[in-house]
């Protein structure tokens, strides 16, 4: 059907009258409302940790490689899959921009969410969709600037973007699941089977934003 | 004037007869009710909930009273964004879209993400019989698939089968027997799944909800597989109704936070996933190309009329897991794509009151469906309302016609419903036995089979009032 056909059928049917108004207005909820970042950071590794993601809180960036160094050696995993702004000298060797084979993908998070647990990646020309969907486990780098206590900040945030949307957001709350069936909890479908956050307390984030804005200030 | 073919009617007792007489089925759909209240209910009770629901509806109606702007904004930024949209007024327009578009990119293997406006489509028998191989990726279709079924509840599509059904199902599909394990026969899917989608020409997914301001079709999932749809083949193409829009990011806050919870009993789903134009030219993964078909097939004619309401909801399910009906008849007695109070409702508006002239009447009017609904849709009063419409287009149950012509006739003339009640009243007790009519005859044989029928008491409830000392006007 003609764009132009299709839209006028909406319209002749639409009941607009004057009780809707031209402009929605923002939705106004009761949500949560966190003091301090303390508070945020407490809910957020609870929520990771309900959910079924091992979470570690770390001081630095450095501290957040050893980490996953040590993870790494930990399991016996050679290969990782990440952004190349992301992987470090050192373990060089083992990076690999291939998702598909790799024991783990590393992506660092443009937002995340304390109320519900959840990590928020954007994909672009380095962080493949894919470094956090194929691997096995995944790891996600969450700097505590970019932590909000609330998806619906996230969402706000999102919403008030200047400019076109990456071509693909993932907001990622632990590892895949399913309850198909017989409602049997099961953890690890066709996504990762493990995810693995690191959070660093007080860095400075991707977009040079430091702290963490309040939506009702 | 709509006949109900008698046909139909008996086709629909027949599903309902054999769904009750599943043993299976009645264990399954009674426990799966029961896991989800226990969930679901205490988060309900919470005052942020209720407010959460009312902005729902205020967002939804406020989308629909503008659907025609939002659409056109919508569709403006996803071509914006390089994808291709393709307004479809039914079915048939949107199938052949999609067909042609598989023949033109000759595309053998098709994987999809769970999509209940597809199967409102019939997509799937029409990219078979072109020769492409369509494979439902999201674990419950996946199983319906093997077995050859349509989806019995719109959230969780394969909830009445057993595990030794599914051990079955995929023991014959793998070629080897699997053990009755849920963890075992998921790692099979996820084994068998991957290589489908690693080599699949085409995805196909559906869209919970549509952002107008920015042109990104948003999926709401938990097990990865609607990432994969979306993110491996060449081409991604998005299936959508047309009332599935919000006008903006801010907006998708209120339905994050209930959709899980009323679908899944959880406070968010493992994803959502935000996709906003087809992969960037700079970008090593996700799909070269991306269709949005937008897909009215009924849905204008609702807009605006005293059903417009049932196009504000968000796909929960919540209204199937509280359904004392669903819980007996199960999700395939309907007969239609959208089972359970919203199917009685849906169905009937999209396809045609003829189509589906039993669904109003599959319902208790008990009003469960009403309470729990996450976008404040009054299921139960729209269901009445279509028992209306059926009576006044002749469409109502024959049987049924005849009894309230009866008692409309009784109800107007004191006389005669005195008559009437002075001969029936003795004729129960006479029936009865032990306080109680068991095995009715005749007209009363449907309805005593399942319950009894309690013995008449004492007097009238007119002739009580009668003897009621009479009490001054005040």
């Amino acid at each position: 059907m003609q764009r132009r056909a299709f839209l006028e059928r909406l319209r002749s049917h639409s009941a607009r009258g004057e009780t809707q108004p031209e402009v929605l207005a923002t939705p106004d909820l009761p949500e949560l409302r966190l003091l301090s970042s303390q508070e945020r950071i407490d809910l957020f590794m609870a929520r990771l940790s309900e959910i079924g993601v091992v979470a570690h809180l770390v001081a630095s960036l450095p501290d957040a490689r050893e980490a996953v160094e040590r993870l790494l050696r930990e399991r016996a995993w050679g290969s990782v899959a990440c952004a190349p702004g992301l992987s470090w000298q050192g373990i060089a060797e083992q990076w690999t921009v291939e998702a598909r084979e790799v024991a783990m993908g590393l992506s660092e998070a443009e937002w995340a969410a304390a109320e519900t647990g959840t990590v928020v990646v954007k994909t672009s020309a380095d962080e493949r969709r894919g470094y956090s969907l194929l691997p096995s486990a995944i790891g996600v780098i969450v700097r505590e600037g970019r932590l909000r206590d609330t998806l619906g900040d996230v969402l706000r945030e999102i919403a008030s973007e200047e400019g076109p949307l990456p071509s693909c957001l993932s907001f990622i709350s632990g590892p895949s699941s399913t309850a198909d069936i017989a409602s049997i909890h099961v953890v690890g479908v066709h996504g990762p089977r493990e995810v693995f956050v690191w959070v660093i307390a007080d860095g400075p984030a991707p977009g040079g934003d430091r702290g963490s804005r309040r939506h009702d200030e | 004037m709509v006949v109900l073919s008698a046909a139909s009617r008996q086709a629909f007792d027949a599903r309902v007869r054999d769904a009750l007489a599943d043993e299976v089925l009645q264990k399954v759909v009674a426990e799966g009710q029961d896991y989800m209240q226990a969930l679901v209910e205490p988060v309900r009770a919470e005052a942020q909930w209720a407010a959460a629901v009312d902005e729902i509806a205020r967002i939804r109606a406020h989308t629909l009273a503008h659907l025609d702007r939002y659409v056109d904004e919508f569709a403006t930024n996803v071509e914006a964004r390089g994808g291709k949209v393709f307004f479809a007024a039914d079915a048939a327009e949107a199938r052949r879209y999609v067909v042609d578009l598989a023949q033109r990119q000759r595309a053998k293997l098709i994987v999809k993400s769970k999509s209940m406006v597809t199967e409102e489509i019939e997509l799937n028998p029409a990219l078979e019989s072109i020769g492409a191989k369509v494979v439902e990726t999201d674990l419950g279709e996946f199983i319906l698939q093997l077995a050859h079924e349509k989806p019995f509840h719109i959230v969780a599509p394969a909830i009445h089968k057993s595990l030794e059904q599914i051990r079955e199902l995929f023991s014959t599909a793998a070629g080897r027997e699997l053990k009755a394990d849920a963890q075992a026969l998921t790692e099979y899917a996820r084994g068998a799944l991957r290589e489908q989608f690693f080599a699949a020409d085409m995805g196909i997914s559906g869209c919970n909800f549509g952002v107008a301001a920015s042109g990104t079709v948003v999926l709401v999932t938990n097990e990865g597989n609607g990432r994969m749809t979306t993110t491996l083949p060449r081409t991604h193409v998005v299936v959508m109704g047309v009332e599935r829009l919000v006008p903006t990011f801010a907006d998708l806050a209120p339905i994050l936070k209930v959709l899980p919870w009323a679908g899944a009993g959880e406070r968010i789903t493992a994803y959502v996933t935000a996709i906003t134009g087809p992969r960037r030219d700079d970008e090593a993964d996700g799909p070269g190309e991306l269709h949005v078909v937008i897909v009215d097939n009924g849905r204008s004619r609702i807009l605006g009329g005293k059903y417009e309401k049932i196009l504000t909801c968000i796909r929960c399910g919540a209204c199937l897991d509280v359904c004392p009906v669903y819980r007996k008849i199960g999700g395939h007695s309907y007969d239609s794509v959208y089972p359970g109070p919203i199917g009685a409702v849906l169905s009937p508006l999209l396809d045609g009151l003829a189509c589906h002239a039993e669904l109003p009447f599959a319902s208790s009017l008990c009003g469960a469906c009403t309470e729990v609904c996450s976008a404040g849709i009054p299921l139960a009063d729209y269901i009445r309302q279509l028992r209306e419409d059926s009576v006044s287009n002749g469409s109502a149950p024959t049987a049924w016609r005849l009894g309230f012509q009866a008692f409309a006739a009784a109800a107007v003339r004191p006389r005669f419903w005195a008559a009437a009640e002075a001969v029936a009243l003795p004729f129960l007790r006479l029936l009865s036995e032990r306080g109680a009519l068991f095995n009715g005859r005749g007209p009363l044989a449907a309805w005593t089979r399942g319950r009894d029928f309690p013995r008449a008491e004492g007097t009238s409830f007119r002739s009580q009032w009668r003897r009621q000392p009479k009490r001054r006007a005040s």
